[in-house]
């Protein structure tokens, strides 16, 4: 299991990656021409790696450590 | 049948359920402040109000002209949200600290409180969402006629209204709606729980509506692989060719900055949150959103192309197509969608705007006029910021269909979209620097909006009125005075460039250079200083202490008079229970957080201005403000110190070993020294003792030897 600062990296790391895989040159590699399932390829592509970081998100948003102080919804005043 | 009659009271009837959700909303959050209302759910939903008419019909026109480029717009966001633990977070933690109010407050409060810059933002942001506000106008209106067209009942009562008065009685009625949903009170904080609860309900109708039309589209072609095979027959280029360039990075780069700085979003993401913890459930769900609304886009592109005459708009493809189908129902629920969409973005995007226009302009001018507080009885400041609200609500609708009048002849929908999102991406270097880098000024801050904007405003907002104005026209092809390298499209003579990915480059990036050198060559003010510092470690501070940004002191006779104008007397009262009334002095501390109430009500710079009137004596010391901004340099310092001391023992532990080897060799030449000295020492000894035994036993030796002897001991 991950410690708390290596989750916040690995967290990073996962905003920074996804950022290049929906970037050329890698979003390239699957522009082929292609269809798979009557669907063209990078389509599939781009989705799946949408849904991949969505998943991945919900994962970390799960286990990031619970931000400091909680805002009250009205301020420390009411 | 559908009739153009029909549609419109249909649209009425639906603005009626809205003012009825934002009515009983608004009581609910307020007898139950933990309910439902204030969930992470309805939290996610209200930030869908991304998704604009724009998402509804502009995207699917996009996929029908460019393909997937139209995914561009969501995947900035989705990225934004992935990484919420790092900007979104922070920019939540810092409006709840400091009462955040707008993207102009944010800016203005970071860089010293400056008013100029919280004016710069304002006037740019009302500029540039003109165009997205004409987007809205142009779809809503553009939805009508398509069913006027497909009507046997044809225009009904607006046969003799063109597109532009249609459009103009579309401004107004939702300008009316924006004033009587938004403007209602002054809000503490500015949240608005029943707008927030409209507009969820808004994107769930919007989701539901779009995702009908897919699954219609799905159903009516046959299957997704029936849709695209088909496409492919009739020539439509289905794989994106050539569309991962230079354009799709420049739109990412866009949305990005438009999900962080337009306004609407900033007011929904960061001033209308509540708990932070909400953040955590939409950083996947508002993604999870976003892909739920793009999915079906590219198939009902394709649909339409190929199973739509030639020459339909393929913007209105979304209603279109159930029309065509003769699916009346259908067609209805798309037309709720689109205007549903529409609706959300006017509301928020007004009143967010209408808020920063009369914090930011509104009421430095007015503070400065009246020379203080006297000049307006009664509930005075209150009134004041509420009426200044509803008439820049009218005058920001006003503009976009300003706006819309002059482009009338422009058809697609997006590039008019992506005209605003560069306008607002001016925004982002500044907050960026302002959330990280503490060393950025106001006078960086300033300088680069104003460049970004310049750059901005005659690259892409000018040459929008290409078709509209020959003088554009000409000065688009020959530059001005005939300046070739001055050209709106081939700046400096960065020629060939796709129009879009040439204006956000230039702007953004000669935004950015401007901030980084003038900040590096100018010094920081001691309140920017410490804003800087409260900024840059919002997370850092667990104390909480709250800095004293006024020395010196007031009766607090003068300061309620001033809470009382601005809060109203009855949270005056709340705020003020615990103080003396009876013209004490007040603590800084007290003064400090009264900065604070007022600042969620009229803005950081007004708040600083209005208090400074009445607070007398030194506004700040700079002693206190150079020593609260050196708190973390302290604590790095200590931190430094800390190393260098461990260095230092280490160095004295290795000294000490080498010291320690050094003993041992010399208690080795000791005991050599010693086992030599004993050898040679023994010797002799034993010599003696050898003597001495011999004259012991002298008797035996003969009597003329000891003569010789006592010769020798002599």
């Amino acid at each position: 299991m991950m410690s708390g600062r290596k989750l916040q990296s690995a967290a990073l790391f996962l905003t920074l990656f996804g950022a290049m895989l929906f970037m050329p040159p890698l979003v390239l590699l699957f522009n082929l021409r292609q269809r798979l399932f009557g669907i063209p390829a990078e389509v599939i592509y781009l989705f799946v790696v949408w849904l991949g970081l969505v998943i991945a998100t919900a994962w970390f948003a799960r286990r990031l450590p619970a931000s400091g102080t909680q805002s009250p919804p009205s301020g420390p005043d009411n | 049948m559908l009739s153009a009659d029909f549609v419109i009271a249909t649209a009425v009837g639906y603005v009626g359920l809205l003012f009825l959700i934002a009515y009983v909303g608004d009581r609910r959050a307020r007898a139950n402040p933990g309910g439902l209302l204030r969930s992470p759910l309805i939290y996610t939903l209200s930030i869908s109000v991304y998704c604009t008419s724009w998402t509804f019909y502009g995207a699917v026109g996009s996929a029908a002209r460019n393909g997937l480029e139209y995914l561009a717009i969501y995947l900035g966001p989705t990225l934004v949200f992935v990484g919420w633990w790092f900007v979104l977070r922070k920019l939540v933690r810092i409006a709840h600290d400091q009462r955040i109010t707008s993207v102009a407050d944010l800016l203005s409060s970071r860089f010293g409180k400056s008013s100029r810059l919280a004016v710069l933002v304002t006037l740019i942001a009302v500029i540039g969402i003109a165009p997205y506000i004409a987007l809205q106008l142009k779809a809503v209106t553009s939805s009508i006629q398509a069913i006027a067209v497909s009507s046997s009942a044809g225009r009904g009562s607006f046969a003799g209204v063109d597109d532009v008065g249609l459009a103009l009685g579309v401004a107004a009625a939702m300008a009316l709606f924006t004033i009587l949903f938004g403007t209602r009170n002054v809000d503490a904080k500015e949240q608005h729980h029943g707008v927030v609860a409209a507009i969820a309900f808004e994107a769930v109708v919007k989701l539901c509506a779009l995702i009908a039309i897919g699954a219609f589209v799905i159903y009516a072609g046959g299957g997704f692989e029936a849709i695209f095979a088909r496409a492919e027959a009739q020539n439509i280029d289905i794989y994106s060719h050539e569309i991962f360039g230079n354009r799709w990075i420049a739109m990412n780069v866009l949305s990005v900055a438009a999900i962080i700085c337009l306004p609407r979003q900033f007011q929904i993401t960061v001033v209308e949150n509540s708990d932070e913890n909400h953040l955590r459930t939409a950083s996947w769900a508002f993604p999870g959103y976003l892909l739920l609304m793009s999915l079906f886009t590219l198939p009902i592109a394709l649909f339409g192309m190929t199973s739509l005459p030639a020459g339909s708009n393929p913007d209105m493809f979304v209603l279109t197509l159930p029309l065509a189908a003769g699916q009346q129902g259908l067609a209805l629920l798309a037309f709720v969608g689109g205007f549903s969409s529409a609706t959300s973005m006017i509301i928020v995007e007004a009143i967010a705007l209408s808020i920063m226009v009369s914090n930011h302009i509104v009421m430095p001018i007015v503070l400065r006029t009246t020379s203080g507080l006297g000049a307006t009885d009664g509930q005075g400041v209150s009134r004041l910021l509420l009426n200044s609200r509803r008439l820049s609500i009218g005058l920001i609708l006003f503009l976009g269909f300003f706006y819309f009048y002059l482009t009338r002849d422009s058809d697609a929908l997006a590039p008019i979209g992506l005209i605003s999102f560069a306008g607002v991406a001016q925004f982002l270097p500044a907050i960026v620097a302002a959330l990280f880098w503490r060393e950025a000024t106001v006078k960086g801050a300033i300088w680069a909006v104003s460049v970004g904007f310049v750059i901005w405003a005659w690259s892409m907002f000018v040459p929008s009125f290409e078709t509209s104005s020959p003088i554009v026209a000409q000065l688009m092809a020959e530059g001005p005075w005939g300046i070739d390298w001055l050209r709106p499209q081939a700046l400096f003579g960065l020629s060939g460039l796709d129009p879009l990915v040439h204006s956000v480059f230039w702007s953004l990036f000669l935004n950015t250079a401007t901030l980084v050198l003038v900040s590096l060559l100018t010094s920081q003010s001691a309140l920017e200083r410490l804003q800087a510092t409260l900024f840059v470690d919002a997370f850092r501070r667990q104390g909480r202490s709250d800095p004293h940004f006024m020395r010196g002191s007031a009766t607090s006779n003068d300061l309620f008079f001033v809470a009382q104008r601005v809060l109203g007397a009855e949270r005056a009262t709340i705020l003020f229970a615990g103080l003396p009334r009876a013209g004490g002095d007040t603590s800084p501390e007290f003064i400090a957080r009264l900065e604070r109430e007022l600042a969620g009500s009229i803005g950081a710079a007004s708040a600083h201005v209005m208090l400074s009137k009445v607070v007398s004596g030194e506004a700040i010391s700079l002693e206190e403000v150079m020593q609260m901004a050196d708190e973390t340099q302290q604590v790095i310092e200590y931190s430094q110190q800390l190393e260098r001391t461990s260095a230092a023992l280490r160095s004295t532990a290795d000294q000490l070993e080498i010291a320690n080897l050094q003993l041992r060799e010399v208690d080795q030449q000791k005991d050599d020294f010693l086992s030599q000295v004993s050898h040679e020492v023994r010797t002799p000894m034993t010599a003696i003792r050898s003597f001495a035994e011999i004259l012991l036993d002298g008797e035996k030796l003969d009597k003329a030897r000891p003569s010789a002897l006592r010769r020798h001991h002599s």
